[in-house]
């Protein structure tokens, strides 16, 4: 005797107790593999380039190192902390500020909250402006008073330093 | 004899007049010049972008020389936009082909012959990287410029403008400059920039670089018709904190835009083939890179 099932309609199964335990097993396994596959395949997609582009041109490094991450894309900052790239990516995880650089525009110490520039610059009543250069357009936040600070140096506290290498430590990672 | 007198005054008046319509000042002109960017509704643009770069040391002399061009289409109206990049090796005589389009509220990409369609989390965001304009007025409003006189560009009455970049544009150029310099470089990166504490030496570095901007705004609708960027580095060890005789790397890039065709009808239409994309597989060939980030 045979029965057809509703939802795998084509597939054909005996229905001994134990056959429908094992069959059910079975189908339950076939689901759950198709369906974590078509998620990595999704994920593939997703972080192909945005996250890795994201990381970098937000000044960091994007790497993929098989000891770190399970081998994952990590966005690695210049304190030598690092995220997933994308969680980097969807903005919950990110580098650590040193709110003592930058103390009017940062969050205050010991906030658990990752604050990204444009939040630092939003808080601080600044706009963001992007400005073309011919390497790529930066972002640069004017505050109230018309201060200028570029975006990276914020998102690193260092706005105002000396920095030249702020955008071109990304080029370490070049394509 | 009376009347004759009058009528030289008033000539002289009018003259004066007509002189002091054209007077701006450079802050009103930048307003003007933002303001003017941000209102127009479609436009086309092409670049031409020249890079040559000279390593020298004791014993070798090598160099690296490239263009790029582009043309591109915005339409805001529609929220959509394209660009198309050729990149030549001049030494090799190889060409890499790259176009994005954003249309419909995604993002594609055509790498040689491979399209890759982006999941975007931001569609707006991406909009504004495609509208070229708007970035480029800013790098005017974020300088210290000059109105040095008037000149035609298709036949357009234009103001010429000289201006120089604020230092925290200025730094990024000139930094990404360094290490764009490095991409084809015979000699490795030094090690030591990878230090968190790394910085070159600030006093060498600006007495060795320049960059220097001058732009065309049309008198009768302050739009921005051409911008040329140069930027020329000179990297010598002092600069890099090392130690090498005769060492450098010199390093030049020349950009320039036309924008044209301003507020006419603009069609940017998806190719079939776009419909038929795969996943990126690798990342772009690295003489991208000497030219700016991977994004256009």
């Amino acid at each position: 005797m045979t029965q057809t099932k509703g939802i795998f309609p084509m597939i054909s199964v005996q229905t001994r107790p134990a056959a429908k335990i094992l069959t059910a097993f079975i189908i339950l396994a076939m689901f759950c593999l198709s369906t974590l596959c078509c998620a990595t395949a999704l994920a593939a997609q997703a972080s192909t380039d945005p996250v890795r582009t994201h990381c970098v041109s937000s000044g960091y490094l994007y790497r993929t190192t098989p000891s770190l991450n399970g081998g994952q894309g990590i966005c690695s900052f210049p304190d030598n902390s690092w995220c997933d790239a994308n969680e980097f990516y969807n903005g919950s995880c990110g580098p650590r500020l040193t709110p003592n650089i930058l103390p009017g525009y940062a969050f205050a110490t010991g906030s658990t909250k990752v604050a990204s520039m444009q939040e630092i610059c939003i808080s601080s009543g600044g706009r963001i402006k992007s400005v073309h250069t011919p390497y790529g357009d930066i972002a640069i936040c004017v505050f109230p008073d018309g201060t200028t600070c570029d975006a990276k140096a914020i998102s690193e506290g260092r706005c105002g330093a000396d920095y030249w290498t702020i955008y071109a430590q990304s080029w370490l990672n070049a394509p | 004899m009376k009347n004759f007198s009058a009528i030289i005054a008033l000539a002289f008046l009018l003259l004066l007049s007509t002189a002091f319509a054209e007077d701006v000042s450079a802050d009103q002109l930048k307003q003007m010049t933002i303001k003017s960017a941000d209102e127009v509704a479609s436009y086309d643009y092409s670049r031409m972008a020249q890079t040559a770069i000279v390593y020298k040391n004791e014993s070798l002399e090598d160099g690296f020389v490239a263009t790029k061009t582009t043309v591109g289409k915005v339409n805001l109206t529609a929220q959509s936009g394209w660009w198309s990049h050729q990149l030549k090796d001049t030494g090799t005589g190889e060409v890499l082909l790259w176009q994005g389009y954003f249309i419909n509220g995604k993002e594609y990409w055509k790498e040689g012959d491979n399209w890759t369609e982006f999941i975007l989390n931001d569609s707006r965001a991406v909009m504004e990287d495609y509208n070229d304009l708007p970035g480029q007025a800013e790098l005017l409003n974020y300088s210290d410029m000059i109105i040095t006189g008037s000149e035609e560009i298709e036949g357009l009455d234009c103001y010429k403008i000289t201006a120089e970049p604020i230092a925290a544009v200025q730094k990024a150029i000139i930094g990404t400059q360094i290490f764009a310099s490095y991409l084809a470089s015979p000699f490795s990166l030094p090690d030591e920039f990878e230090a968190d504490d790394f910085d070159f030496e600030n006093t060498s570095i600006i007495e060795n670089s320049d960059v220097s901007v001058t732009a065309w705004v049309s008198k009768n609708d302050s739009l921005l018709r051409r911008m040329s960027i140069d930027s020329s580095l000179n990297l010598t060890p002092a600069i890099l904190k090392i130690y090498e005789q005769n060492f450098t790397i010199q390093s030049t890039l020349h950009e320039t835009t036309d924008y044209t065709d301003f507020d006419q009808p603009v069609q940017i239409e998806l190719p079939t083939e776009a419909l038929n994309s795969s996943y990126r597989m690798q990342g772009a060939d690295w003489r991208w890179g000497v030219f700016g980030l991977v994004e256009p």
